[in-house]
């Protein structure tokens, strides 16, 4: 899990520090404060020099911006999905993840379903060319109406057909139905 | 010179890697009916409803669509303009002529078929309760009980609102979906000089005894006619 999270950290620590960036310009012309004795002090340079020192760089914005990420690692997790690390998984340059992969495809109003039927049960299922699970993991996909190129992989073949998911419909899938092609 | 010659090999490999249509049978004789016409062989299966069902997401059942599955095989160096109006179907030995609904129009008509009709701010809404209980209690230093029942009626004016999901094959998604997959399936339109087969919908006629009326279908070539008999289906 925590290696799964190491990409997201790299790509959200930049963007932290990106967005951190502007305040930190903001803050930036401000001059050191000038100590004046007590019985030197004019109102007017008082209010000069006092207003930069309220408008001191606050340093509870990158704590949110961390917060969000424990929160981002949650999602995560609470999605049902595998490791991509694990053996039967993708390597890392895997091009795209669907995005169902991660919210698992769940049922919504206004979505179709589709099931998947095939014999090996390992088969890697791909919508429009992103990988959207394993077989076994993903045994009603709910998807918004559209058409959708699918695609089931194994060590040894390749099925493709494309799908027209409706709204409230169920689409029953099995991999006779599907073009297929051998891999090796 | 080069790369506008790539692009247009690129261009025109995007283009052939997703042609509309279905794969032809090997030969003509392998749909149940067949005819050699003017430069071209045509052949034409009728799909069983239960197969129909089968093959598309689109409802063309519920529509009251007969669904024929034509392939065009064309002479050597003969190329013919396909186009599915050209295409006339016949059911039963007194029935009207029909032509080839379009893909648009069946999704569209399907669509409306499916879209709940829309509440009027007259309309009433009725919504009839009933309720059963058990009550007890102590009387005289006695206990009583009994089942005691209760009905009634609430009455709402008015158009109470979008209630649950959508009603199936009913949004504007669908409607294209479904417009999508028949022009992917449907016979492929234009000029062509190698064999192609597709799928023509046409209107079931008013009797709706189709499956069993023996069915003739024309094409109406630029070079004359080809007429076929389809035998009807099994069911």
């Amino acid at each position: 899990m925590a290696l799964r999270c190491l990409p997201l950290l790299f790509l959200y620590v930049p963007l932290c520090l990106a967005q951190s960036a502007p305040t930190a310009n903001q803050t930036k012309p401000e001059s050191p404060p000038v100590i004046v004795p007590p019985h030197q002090t004019d109102p007017a340079q008082d209010s000069q020099t006092s207003a930069p020192a309220d408008s001191k760089t606050p340093t509870w914005r990158s704590r949110i911006h961390f917060g969000g990420l424990v929160v981002g690692a949650g999602y995560v997790y609470a999605s049902g999905g595998y490791s991509p690390f694990y053996r039967y998984s993708p390597p890392l340059w895997a091009p795209f993840y669907h995005p169902g992969y991660y919210s698992g495809f769940l049922y919504q109003d206004g979505r179709g379903e589709v099931k998947i039927h095939a014999t090996d049960k390992t088969s890697l299922i791909y919508l429009d060319g992103a990988l959207a699970g394993r077989l076994d993991k993903l045994k009603d996909l709910w998807l918004d109406p559209g058409v959708y190129d699918l695609e089931v992989r194994n060590t040894t073949h390749r099925f493709t057909q494309k799908l027209y998911v409706l709204s409230g419909k169920t689409l029953q899938v099995t991999t006779d139905m599907m073009v297929d092609e051998v891999v090796r | 010179m080069k790369w506008t010659a790539l692009l247009y090999l690129a261009a025109g490999l995007l283009l052939a890697g997703d042609t509309p249509g279905i794969r032809p049978r090997a030969s003509s004789t392998d749909y149940p009916a067949h005819e050699a016409g003017k430069g071209l062989t045509l052949a034409a299966a009728v799909i069983p409803p239960e197969q129909v069902a089968k093959l598309f997401a689109t409802n063309l059942n519920h529509g009251g669509y007969v669904v024929l599955e034509v392939a065009v095989y064309p002479e050597a160096g003969q190329e013919i303009d396909l186009q599915s109006r050209d295409f006339l179907l016949q059911i039963g030995p007194e029935q009207a002529t029909l032509r080839a609904v379009s893909p648009q129009a069946i999704a569209s008509a399907l669509q409306r078929k499916n879209t709940p009709k829309p509440r009027r701010p007259g309309d009433v809404t009725v919504y009839p309760t009933a309720t059963v209980g058990y009550e007890s209690g102590t009387y005289n230093g006695q206990r009583h009980g009994g089942v005691y029942t209760a009905a009634g009626v609430g009455v709402a004016v008015g158009d109470p609102g979008p209630i649950g999901p959508p009603p199936p094959g009913s949004t504007d998604q669908d409607r294209s979906t479904m417009e999508q997959e028949l022009t992917d399936k449907g016979l492929p339109q234009g000029k062509t000089t190698q064999a192609v087969a597709g799928y023509l919908y046409f209107p079931k006629p008013a009797s709706g005894r189709h499956p069993r009326s023996p069915i003739h279908l024309t094409y109406y070539a630029a070079d004359g006619q080809v007429s076929l008999d389809i035998p009807p289906t099994g069911k």
